[in-house]
């Protein structure tokens, strides 16, 4: 329960397999416990004989299958099992003579695909639950009256409008929701390409100027792959009692380092067991960027002092850091000549030391992702005047 | 001093940025809320007609709705856009509330009691860290006040009696799921905009630090600012002849040069025909690695082969993180152990951190979710035997 909590408290860290599988954790719990106290005493009132029989073993064989589900790593699946016992559930109270409970457990049905947060699942699920919930309400609206109420056309109606307008407003937060995330995942990922690219420039120079100093990759030094070594057999030794179990790992990851990684998971000779590991130890490798550089990087960074300019920090468009048409045009021409004169491609000998040509400059002025820098009216001015940028700059 | 308020300058530019994105989300999520009360408006003047209100009643409703969307309108118009709209969000939260205890009250009838759970998942489409508290605390109250002080609004005319302990625990149901879903999703949203935020601020720095290896490498001025702005002075001048133009650049190009030599002051005063802030945004010209021209042409220089992955929009490996579901405990020990001693090493710009800096930066940052949490304990159970290892094998005498 505390982990529960805790996961939940934190689900800003989860990956989505994790948080879905905790959110399918609280539902069994809901799920037992509501399962737990309705479905024995409601067996006594008013169904009917294979309402009575079907339900509860369709609800129990569903609780079960999710579980499993969840137990097994079939999140999915346990996630759509889930739903169907909280739908046998709501039918099994349409059924019964308690309509208002019935009408209630379809808005908490409802809830349970709201709470899964999947725009699909709810449409389909939600849809038809609203749907069959309409139909409901046409048919047993009678019955949600109350005493002192006598248009039961019009309370037909509120029901219906509140229903109706409930799973309405859910999918408009849904499709606001995916909105939201696709641009915020979209703009980060734009961002992110650009900073792994900074530090893959980096980290080119770092090796080449150890590479000058004489000094061996650190991955390769003795004292580095002890450390990891005597390190990883003392967590391991805590955490599993028998610590030199791991030490393979650690030699198979030093080893990767030597290797084409694509060469040892298209091996035929490789089994199934060195794959997976390759995989894995794959985003680790310190031959080439991965997470554990991000992480470095983003701590050499924070502790730097940064370049002191702070208007416009973030600003990259050349029309809204120079207000003057002349001094737009000298950017212009200044972002020319740097490309044109500054090495910053690598070279086919894996150097960066390769600058760009007058082609490659107008093709990549007609790179969509220039409009970040350069505006329509900007790449207009150097299309028509590119001649007098080749021949002078 | 100076290092201090360009940290506070940066983090107040970072504050506007993220204000920017979430003003962006708020006013399109503002806008259709109150669409969606005007939306309601007809439904319920009409069901109250219906019911036989008297036109006292019905102009009351209508002024509420009319009201709400005037005082909307005004905190649109006003200057500070942040701050008045999320007074406004906060007033129709309550206005919303107000008007679905107004109904219970007054038409009495247990459809209008599922006004409540619409009224909330109309204010979550604001998907505010505090509106959401608010709408939390509000249907839990609400929805126990209109039952205990209504209850026989649930006396139906069907056979059997309803208990009341069960239309709480609906309600209690409904907020215990509603809420967490809501509160993981804001929780998520704020990650995704502050990750956002802080990447802005991790480009320019992680291009600084580029700018900082290239010179150690390259053991020169990564500019030659005498070749380009001699080069730039004859296109200016052939370009100003053939079109018949003043040359407006060269004069420019002269400022830059004494910017190289003196203060933005100085040169203002050389130059009193250019304003201070005219003078400024030329500063911004200069080849410099610091200033903004050099920054903007790299990255330009850096779109070759510029893919985005949107498979990745999607998926789970846009955020850095040393804890994948998918990988082996093993592979989990191997890296943290890995950065935890490259993070104790210097490299030509970095200074190796001592066992306690290492211990404290992962305790104050969100690398503390990003490690595994076992092996993540067994470190700071155990991070002197971590230091002890790394010591005897690192024998050197800068080692911290």
């Amino acid at each position: 329960m505390k982990n529960l909590y805790r996961k939940l408290r934190n689900s800003e860290f989860l990956s989505l397999t994790e948080l879905l599988k905790t959110k399918i954790v609280v539902v069994l719990i809901f799920l037992f416990i509501f399962g737990l106290i309705s479905v024995p005493i409601a067996v006594f009132e008013g169904f009917s004989f294979d309402v009575r029989l079907f339900a509860p073993i369709s609800f129990i064989t569903l609780f079960l299958i999710s579980l499993i589900g969840l137990i097994i790593n079939r999140v999915r699946l346990s996630m759509h099992s889930t739903i169907y016992s909280i739908i046998a559930l709501t039918i099994y109270y349409t059924e019964s003579a308690y309509y208002l409970y019935g009408f209630l457990l379809i808005l908490i049905s409802l809830t349970v695909m709201i709470f899964y947060q999947d725009l699909y699942t709810y449409v389909v699920y939600g849809g038809g639950l609203t749907i069959y919930g309409l139909f409901y309400i046409s048919i047993r609206g009678e019955a949600l009256l109350a005493l002192h109420e006598d248009n039961v056309v019009l309370s037909n109606l509120t029901y219906q409008f509140m229903l109706a307008s409930f799973f309405l407003v859910y999918l408009l937060y849904f499709i606001l929701s995916d909105n939201i995330y696709s641009f915020l995942s979209y703009e980060y990922l734009r961002k992110n390409e650009m900073v792994k690219k900074q530090r893959k420039y980096c980290l080119k120079y770092l090796n080449e100027i150890d590479e000058k100093k004489g000094r061996k990759p650190i991955y390769e030094t003795v004292e580095f792959q002890k450390t990891v070594s005597e390190i990883g057999v003392f967590i391991n030794e805590i955490l599993e009692k028998r610590g030199e179990k791991i030490l393979e790992t650690i030699e198979f990851y030093f080893f990767l380092h030597k290797q084409n990684i694509e060469t040892v998971l298209n091996s035929p000779s490789a089994t199934t067991l060195t794959k997976k590991y390759a995989n894995q130890l794959n985003k680790y490798l310190l031959s080439k960027d991965n997470e554990i550089y991000a992480i470095q990087f983003d701590l050499i960074n924070k502790y730097k002092s940064a370049y002191s300019e702070h208007n416009n920090r973030y600003s990259t468009r050349i029309d809204e850091i120079f207000k003057d048409s002349s001094n737009r045009v000298l950017a212009l021409l200044i972002i020319y000549k740097t490309l044109k004169s500054e090495p910053i491609l690598y070279d086919k000998w894996g150097q960066i030391e390769r600058s760009y040509s007058h082609d490659e400059i107008i093709q990549l002025f007609q790179n969509k992702e220039i409009r970040e820098f350069l505006t329509y009216e900007d790449i207009k001015f150097f299309l028509k005047h590119q001649q007098y940028f080749e021949n002078y700059l | 001093m100076e290092n201090m308020q360009s940290r506070i300058n940066t983090s107040r530019e970072l504050e506007n940025f993220r204000k920017d994105i979430e003003l962006r989300y708020l006013k399109k999520h503002s806008l259709f809320v109150l669409s969606l009360i005007g939306i309601i408006a007809l439904p319920v003047i009409f069901m109250l007609n219906t019911f036989g209100f008297s036109t006292h009643v019905l102009f009351l409703y209508a002024f509420f709705f009319f009201a709400i969307l005037v005082i909307n309108l005004a905190f649109f118009a006003y200057e500070d856009y942040f701050n008045s709209i999320k007074v406004a969000m906060y007033i129709n939260t309550l206005g919303l509330y107000a008007l679905s205890a107004s109904l219970i009250i007054d038409v009495k009838s247990p459809s209008l009691y599922i006004s409540i759970f619409l009224v909330y998942a109309i204010v979550s489409l604001y998907q505010d860290a505090k509106v959401n508290l608010l709408n939390n605390i509000a249907v839990f109250f609400l929805g126990v006040l209109a039952i205990s002080n209504n209850p026989m609004i649930f006396n139906l005319q069907s056979q059997n009696n309803i208990s009341i302990t069960y239309i709480y625990l609906f309600l209690l149901v409904f907020v215990f799921l509603i809420s967490i879903a809501s509160t993981v999703f804001i929780k998520r949203k704020a990650k995704f905009i502050a990750k956002l935020t802080e990447i802005q601020e991790i480009e320019v720095r992680t291009l600084d630090t580029l700018f900082e290896l290239e010179t150690l490498y390259k053991g020169k001025k990564a500019a030659k600012s005498k070749s380009y702005f001699e080069s730039i002075n004859r296109f200016s001048d052939v370009f100003s002849k053939d079109y018949g133009m003043e040359n407006a650049i060269k004069s420019k190009v002269k400022v830059i040069k004494d910017l190289e030599q003196m203060d933005i002051k100085e040169v203002q005063e050389k130059y009193p025909n250019y304003s201070i802030e005219e003078v400024k945004e030329i500063d911004n010209l200069r080849l410099n690695r610091s200033r903004k021209i050099r920054y903007i042409a790299y990255k330009i220089g850096l779109l070759e082969d510029f893919l985005i992955p949107k498979r990745d929009v999607y998926s789970d490996t846009r955020f850095t993180t040393l804890r994948h579901y998918e990988d082996n405990r093993h592979v989990r020990i191997i890296a943290f152990v890995v950065l935890y001693v490259l993070l104790r090493l210097d490299n030509p710009i970095f200074s190796g951190l001592s066992d306690m800096e290492v211990k404290e930066h992962i305790m104050s940052s969100e690398l503390i979710h990003l490690i595994d949490a076992d092996v993540l304990n067994v470190y700071l159970e155990n991070s002197e035997v971590f230091d002890r290892i790394f010591k005897d094998i690192y024998r050197e005498e800068d080692v911290k």
